[in-house]
């Protein structure tokens, strides 16, 4: 017996490899288990379909499209007589009454779209995570202040909220997704997020944390907080939504400053009398399909992450 | 228990007071004020301003407004001027009353049963297909869905007048004015409503199945006749059917945007109680299946989805500003939005604490409720 065996007998694995293969083992079963749902993944091939999407719009804007006529915000076709012009070869959608090319605008709008759903998703879990965890971990005054708050902020109306708001300042992308995560952050998510951070910390590992002396500040971080990601990741979907909608509503009443998005196409809609009308169909349609898919699509994704999350909803 | 509510009561007004400071502040941040819309001369303007109470300080304003809340007096809008606050929130409220809470209670409803249904039959093309419409209906860009059902029933089958409130053919000379018969329309609707109710929960003890269904039915019947025969007999019968007309499409479009989501919900709820071991016992009983479903498992899980429907419906009172600008349906929120628009301070003040006064009674009801059902929730761990 000499000292190589040995040694390839307790070969070191470091510890991120560890980790990497336990994440790696946990992805597959929990992808297993939102496989299982259809309604998931019709969600997600949505979600990555409209990706491809946004992605496609800078490589044809440099490659086929010429920006004079093609541009999303001031492009203009005098080739063509009469705008709106309905669809044709060479405008696959149509173009808008300023004759600016739909399928242009609904692509390049995209990528704001996701942009202000995942920034809006991004601040309200980050917020009503670590607010839930620690007034879960804490109870006493912090918690009666925060859920006292949340109590607050879920009686007051959105809509008249972000349309004061609008009155006030500019209101442009990034202010918007700000001001919805910071509402639902505060709100509804937070007291979720918090009544299942309470069911977590009374779980045999919280105390042995705390008896093998880790800090009030490690046993949230590295315990809590990981325990609730699941739960915070389902309420992102949710968020994203909600975000995508309300800036769609807004933009449709003219209370943004964001110069081109799905709303703000609606808007020009409106503004220019085509919006109840058929025969202008391209001019409303694409814009509130894209809306209602993307809504929808984030909203299925969460209701499948959902079975993954909570194990009592699945399937025997 | 009495300790309890009175604990709750005490919570509740220090968060209304709490909230009214959060509005008052924020309708404050307002850029520019209501004289600014008049083209004036500057002593004119400065007189508006006084007349107005916008030239006071900003504590008295708040403490002034505050004294008249405490007394039920919302104070005067500035748009409406002299008319009471309260008077310009009860003109539209029977017209947002009848679109949004039928709208509400059928959607409440519909998606109770619906999710019951694709709950039990879990895993069938049923189930994919309604959540798939119901989601795409909930998550729907209303402008759009009202453009939809605008074009398919109003202007291409041309079964159903579209837009504003009523036709003004038919009101030419009406004796009454459209509120009065929004109201007779209202009462009616509630009269229906606890009707059904009533005979629901007075034919729950016959045993027949067959029996009970026949006497539900003809109530039912009976009621509908009964509401039919006043309306005739009243001589304004066409001018409720011409409001009823023009009611549909835009409480059709509620509708269909706010299922979804109670379907979802009572979806997840059933799912989750039908884990159980009382489920198990009732199918180790041999109880029938439907038996299972109604008395065991959706029992259960009707109660966080009838949660939800108490608080939301506070926000029934706001509306739906996008569906009432598409129908043109003139209601609360197109109010709320007129008076964010023209610096209407005590109109939005006022609708806002109204629905704030109402989520509040309504979290107050919902606590007392679940503590009162259940003992557990009255006394807080360590107590």
């Amino acid at each position: 017996m000499s000292e190589g065996t040995v040694a390839t007998q307790h070969t070191y694995v470091p510890l991120w490899r560890v980790r990497l293969n336990l994440f790696l083992r946990s992805l597959r079963t929990n992808w297993a288990l939102f496989a299982e749902n259809p309604i998931g993944l019709i969600g997600l091939g949505i979600i990555i379909f409209f990706g491809l999407f946004a992605l496609a719009h800078p490589i044809l804007m440099n490659t086929v499209w010429p920006s004079k006529i093609y541009d999303p915000v001031s492009g203009y076709d005098m080739e063509v007589a009469f705008h709106p012009a309905p669809p044709s070869p060479r405008h696959l959608l149509g173009t808008d009454p300023l004759g600016r090319d739909v399928l242009s605008q609904l692509m390049y709008s995209t990528r704001y779209e996701f942009a202000l759903g995942i920034l809006s998703a991004v601040v309200t879990v980050v917020i009503a995570t670590t607010i839930g965890a620690v007034s879960a971990y804490y109870g006493g005054i912090i918690d009666t202040l925060f859920m006292r708050l949340a109590d607050l902020v879920i009686m007051v109306p959105f809509l008249p909220i972000l349309i004061v708001l609008s009155a006030l300042t500019e209101v442009g992308m990034i202010e918007l997704a700000l001001v919805i995560g910071i509402l639902s952050g505060f709100g509804g998510t937070t007291i979720v997020i918090k009544s299942q951070a309470l069911a977590i910390k009374v779980k045999p590992f919280i105390e042995a944390a705390r008896v093998s002396g880790g800090g009030d500040f490690h046993i949230i971080f590295r315990h809590l907080i990981p325990n609730l990601l699941p739960i915070s990741l389902l309420y992102m979907m949710f968020v994203v939504t909600g975000a995508i909608f309300s800036e769609a509503v807004l933009s449709f009443f003219g209370l943004t400053t964001i110069q081109m998005s799905w709303g703000i196409m609606i808007n020009t809609t409106q503004l220019f009398g085509y919006l109840l009308r058929f025969d202008t169909w391209w001019l409303l349609i694409p814009a509130s399909l894209a809306i209602t898919t993307l809504c929808a699509a984030f909203y299925l994704v969460g209701r499948a992450l959902d079975e993954v999350v909570n194990p009592r909803l699945r399937r025997r | 228990m009495a300790r309890f509510v009175l604990r709750r009561l005490v919570r509740g007004a220090v968060a209304l007071l709490l909230f009214q400071t959060l509005i008052f502040a924020l309708v404050q941040a307002l850029p520019y004020d209501f004289s600014a819309f008049f083209i004036v001369s500057p002593s004119l303007r400065a007189f508006i301003r006084e007349e107005l109470g916008l030239d006071r300080p900003l504590w008295e304003q708040y403490a002034r407004w505050m004294w008249g809340f405490v007394r039920l007096d919302l104070g005067r809008s500035f748009l409406y001027w002299p008319a009471p606050v309260s008077r310009v929130i009860l003109s539209r409220l029977p017209r947002t009353l009848l679109l949004f809470l039928p709208a509400a209670v059928l959607a409440y409803l519909f998606g109770i049963w619906l999710g019951k249904e694709i709950a039990w039959r879990r895993g069938g093309m049923l189930e994919v297909g309604a959540s798939l419409f119901s989601v795409a209906a909930y998550t729907s860009f209303a402008p759009w869905l009202g453009f939809v059902l605008l074009n398919v029933f109003g202007w291409y089958l041309r079964w159903l007048p579209y837009q504003r409130l009523v036709n003004p053919n038919v009101w030419f000379n009406a004796p009454v004015t459209v509120d009065r018969v929004l109201i007779g329309l209202l009462g009616t609707g509630g009269g229906l409503f606890a009707g059904g109710l009533g005979l629901w929960w007075a034919t729950r003890r016959i045993t027949d199945p067959l029996l009970r269904r026949a006497a539900r039915i003809g109530g039912l019947t009976a009621l509908g006749v009964a509401a039919w025969m006043g309306w005739n007999a009243s001589g304004i019968g066409p001018l409720a059917a011409d409001v009823l007309a023009h009611l549909v499409l835009p409480l059709g479009t509620v509708f269909l945007l706010s299922f979804g989501e109670t379907m979802m919900t009572m979806r997840a709820a059933m799912l989750d109680s039908l884990r159980e071991d009382y489920v198990l016992t009732a199918r180790a009983k041999g109880l029938p299946g439907r038996v299972i479903r109604d008395r065991h498992v959706a029992r259960n899980a009707i109660l966080p989805v009838l949660a939800r429907l108490a608080l939301s419906l506070p926000f029934v009172l706001v509306g739906s500003l996008v569906v009432e600008r598409v129908f043109m349906w003139h209601a609360m929120g197109q109010a709320l939005f007129d008076a964010i628009e023209f610096q209407d301070i005590p109109v939005i003040l006022g609708i806002l604490s109204v629905v704030g006064v109402l989520v509040l009674l309504a979290h107050i009801v919902l606590d007392v409720l679940y503590a009162w059902l259940d003992p557990r929730v009255r006394y807080p761990r360590g107590e």
